[in-house]
């Protein structure tokens, strides 16, 4: 199959946040399979986030035994320590940020975002969140029930979801739950026996909070009997997930959250079908999966190019990439991501973020269609804000004025080497849009793009074209 | 060589709308008259938490003064509305509301399994789900799915829209004021981008975005169309943005917009350490705010046809922790005020010598809250907004 640069461009959009514009000129007609080696070389290299060193309180820890400093002394540097933790996860974001903007990565931490908003797990240690990132990155294009293994033994998400209070005596459930209802099988495939089966073979599953390294405490571990999914055995947690991975309705219900990732809103069954048995046959390795969907003709149809709304990282990002927006103040970005409601490590639950049509209202896409406008300084962010609506909330109180006066557009790097106003357009068009605005628009656009003053042409068509609703669909 | 932002600016025509578009008369989709019957509802959210022992003091009780021995209020400073129970002295404003019986108070309100999660508790008071179910559409989205015609028919003082204000067909209108939204959706080619709503788009995503662009640019022309000029009575208002938000609301109000629904915050309940000045301060703000919107509703003789109902997503734990604060909690007390609710208390305190971990227990369902004013106030079935049957609590003369 050969692939337009239009195409090209649009795999970039759905695997990465895009391409930039002096790439996208360079792109010629090119076999898939060529097209996607190269996606998989250049952008699925993995680094970890390294904002935090070890672990939070280990060294306090260290210091108590070596007798250098004392208790006392220890509760009060741990206090200072979670304190600081809850500062520094905005680093954490904008050095996560700064990841999905680098064309060597941009691929595998779209790839992690998608985990992070099927894990949507929050916590106030900057250090669990992330090592819980770092846990998805690793095992991001691998096999799923690795993934779901580590994760399964991960601090942020025994923290986050109980598990520390499951024990025989008295066995939590929340963890077990959402492990159906949300990162495996899906609801109404397992029964509510299943979920207090499930949540005694996780009991004893917890971290050593100091540490963040996982435990298993077999005094608290029900080693009893468990009827799961239909078996029977003393399942252990390890087992239980054995048993989700093999059941193949986990494969179909990864398919369809990775479907409407990748490819559209709308589910197709029979893509979403092909998807699944592809998945499960190849032992849930998702590296190959995602070479699959890029290798599939209905994922470059017409009618899939430009078809999905962009969720707010997406747009934040794509600003970066296609209109090589950048801050001198980097919380521009927690700023941008607050204002468009979709802050990462933030999820507003265990479910993730909405999706779709969801992230649009009359609100949202006004505010969404005047970014461009706010950029370059023509309009302001809304200055009112609510103070401090929680106490535990590490992105609010942002200095939005500030932030916003350090923007700035990298578009005079941008070389359009095409020769009249009309091929200018085009190809902006092109590449903004791969070629879906309508024709009437776009000659509209070509109209007023000639009348525009040589200095600041460049800027008036991207702004203009970054403000129509089209921008918001990817 | 870079050219600056800053250049750029000096000479940009952005903002101007270009002469490329000749704009298109906009149409409103679907009915012209709404079917508003005259009865509204404003919700007041108390954002983060608010500690409800610490608003409505059992100051006779033995066991509130041991779980708190900092942190409680002493007799000689609460508001005493009864033999057992008083105000915080910062609802002093609310006090006469209480005296003429417009001022309904209901004790431990809650839900089973509560979550003590800010997110997922204020998700389940939004949505009307129990604590196990995740719903993406909220209580009053689904209402107005069921009722109305326009966003403009639920509004929200806030810069984005909260999941109870969304609902699966109809979302309500989220703006922090009015005129901000009249310029926004005048901005750069908005309102001749939504001149083509009705045409053909490439896919059913882009057709969405253009028909919810339309209907913010009709919104924003309702309103500028309807608020008129009859605002309020500014020296009476206390200063705060909640403050603010309540202005816009008595403006839209007295405007005579036909908004079902009004929706505003304030938020900062979240009293973790050192919690006495700062819910004092935060609680005298929402009662100034409220006694200013009531005095001005009766003023025009519009409080009869407004029902105001104030909740926070959890209430918090009867103990005091190690920093002066409270931490998370779960039943919690709920307020309404209007003319028709049965004024006074309409049950006891949760009893604190039978606590669950340390927390309260809830005796009424927050659902039963909800079901009662869509029945009795605003004359809607709630069986269908709420998703089953849901005993409506006698709270609301009808």
């Amino acid at each position: 199959m050969q692939l337009s640069p239009v195409q090209t461009n649009h795999l970039y959009n759905r695997a990465c946040f895009g391409l930039s514009f002096n790439r996208f000129q360079e792109i010629e007609q090119q076999d898939h399979q060529e097209v996607i080696k190269v996606l998989f070389q250049e952008a699925f290299q993995a680094d970890p986030l390294k904002t935090f060193g070890s672990a939070p309180q280990l060294k306090i820890l260290q210091q108590v035994r070596s007798g250098k400093i004392t208790r006392e002394e220890a509760r009060q540097l741990v206090r200072q320590e979670v304190q600081s933790s809850r500062e520094k996860i905005r680093e954490l974001n904008i050095e996560w940020i700064g990841k999905m903007q680098t064309a060597t990565s941009a691929g595998l931490e779209k790839l992690v975002y998608f985990w992070h908003d099927h894990f949507g797990v929050r916590v106030l240690n900057g250090y669990q969140a992330q090592a819980h990132n770092n846990t998805l990155r690793e095992y991001a294009l691998g096999n799923f029930k690795d993934l779901l293994r580590a994760i399964a033994q991960d601090g942020a998400m025994l923290s986050f979801l109980d598990n520390q209070q499951n024990v025989k005596a008295k066995p939590n459930e929340n963890f077990a739950r959402e492990l159906l209802e949300l990162f495996t099988l899906g609801r109404g495939n397992y029964t509510e026996q299943d979920i207090k089966e499930a949540a005694r073979a996780f009991t004893g599953w917890r971290i050593d909070r100091r540490t963040n390294k996982f435990i298993f405490d077999r005094r608290n571990h029900d080693e009893g009997r468990k009827v799961f999914l239909g078996r029977q055995g003393s399942f252990d947690g390890d087992e239980v997930i054995d048993i989700i991975c093999e059941d193949p309705r986990t494969a179909r219900f990864l398919a369809k959250k990775l479907y409407a990732f990748y490819v559209a809103d709308e589910p197709n069954e029979e893509h979403i079908a092909a998807m699944a048995e592809y998945y499960y046959a190849n032992d849930y390795h998702t590296e190959s999966l995602l070479q699959f969907i890029f290798s599939q003709p209905w994922f470059y149809e017409k009618k899939q190019i430009q078809a999905k709304i962009k969720s707010p990282i997406e747009l934040i990002n794509g600003l970066h990439t296609q209109l090589g927006l950048t801050f001198g103040n980097e919380a521009g970005w927690l700023l941008l991501q607050r204002n468009f409601a979709q802050d990462m490590f933030y999820p507003p639950s265990v479910a993730g973020w909405p999706k779709g049509q969801e992230w649009i209202d009359s609100s949202s896409l006004v505010n969404r269609m005047k970014l461009p406008a706010l950029m370059v300084g023509l309009d302001r962010i809304q200055e009112e804000e609510s103070p401090e609506l929680d106490a535990t909330d590490p992105f609010q109180n942002i200095d939005r004025r500030a932030v916003m006066q350090s923007a700035e557009l990298g578009l005079w790097a941008y070389q359009l080497s095409a020769k009249n106003d009309k091929e200018q357009v085009d190809i902006v068009v092109d590449y903004l849009f791969n070629k879906a605005l309508p024709p009437a628009l776009q000659q509209k656009i070509q109209a007023e793009y000639a009348q525009q003053t040589p200095a600041k042409k460049k800027y008036w068509l991207f702004m203009t074209l970054a403000s129509l609703p089209e921008y918001q669909m990817s | 060589m870079t050219q600056k932002r800053r250049d750029f600016l000096k000479q940009s025509s952005l903002i101007a709308a270009g002469t490329w578009l000749v704009p298109h008369f906009l149409q409103a989709q679907g009915p012209t008259v709404s079917n508003f019957q005259g009865k509204r509802l404003i919700v007041i959210q108390l954002s983060g938490g608010n500690d409800g022992l610490n608003t409505v003091v059992p100051f006779e009780n033995e066991l509130y003064y041991k779980a708190r021995p900092a942190l409680a209020l002493k007799k000689s400073e609460v508001l005493k509305v009864n033999e057992l129970l008083g105000f915080h002295p910062s609802l002093a404003a609310l006090r006469p509301l209480f005296d003429e019986g417009a001022l309904s108070i209901i004790n431990g309100v809650g839900y089973p399994n509560p979550d003590r999660s800010h997110f997922r508790s204020m998700d389940i008071w939004h949505s009307g789900s129990n604590s196990n179910e995740y719903w993406q559409t909220g209580w009053l989205g689904r209402y107005l799915d069921a009722q109305c015609e326009f966003p403009h028919q639920a509004i929200e003082l806030n810069n984005a829209l909260d999941l109870a204000m969304k609902g699966e067909r109809m979302k309500g209108l989220a703006m922090s004021n009015p005129q901000q939204m009249i310029r926004d959706v005048n901005m750069g080619y908005n309102r001749q981008l939504a001149g083509m709503a009705n045409d053909h788009h490439a896919h059913e995503g882009v057709g969405y975005l253009y028909k919810t662009l339309l209907e913010s640019v009709n919104s924003a022309d309702y309103l500028k169309e309807q608020l008129g000029m009859r605002g309020d009575r500014s020296r009476n208002r206390p200063q705060s943005q909640f403050a603010n938000h309540l202005k816009t609301i008595v403006q839209m109000i007295n405007s005579g917009l036909e908004t079902s629904v009004y929706y505003t915050q304030l938020g900062g309940f979240d009293t973790h350490a050192q919690q006495k000045n700062q819910q004092a301060r935060l609680l005298k703000q929402y009662a100034d705010g409220v006694k200013y919107l009531v005095e001005e509703l009766k003023a025009t003789g519009e409080f009869e046809n407004t029902l105001i109902m104030t909740f926070s997503e959890f209430g918090r734990r009867v103990g005091q922790n190690a920093s002066q604060g409270t931490d998370h909690g779960t039943a919690n007390n709920l307020f309404l005020i209007g003319k028709n609710v049965k004024g006074g208390f309409y049950n006891d305190l949760p009893d604190l010598a039978d606590l669950d971990n340390g927390d309260l227990k809830y005796s009424i369902d927050f659902r039963r809250v909800y079901a009662s004013i869509l029945e009795n106030w605003l004359n809607v079935d709630a069986r269908a907004i709420l998703k089953k049957e849901i005993q409506p609590l006698d709270v609301i003369r009808s």
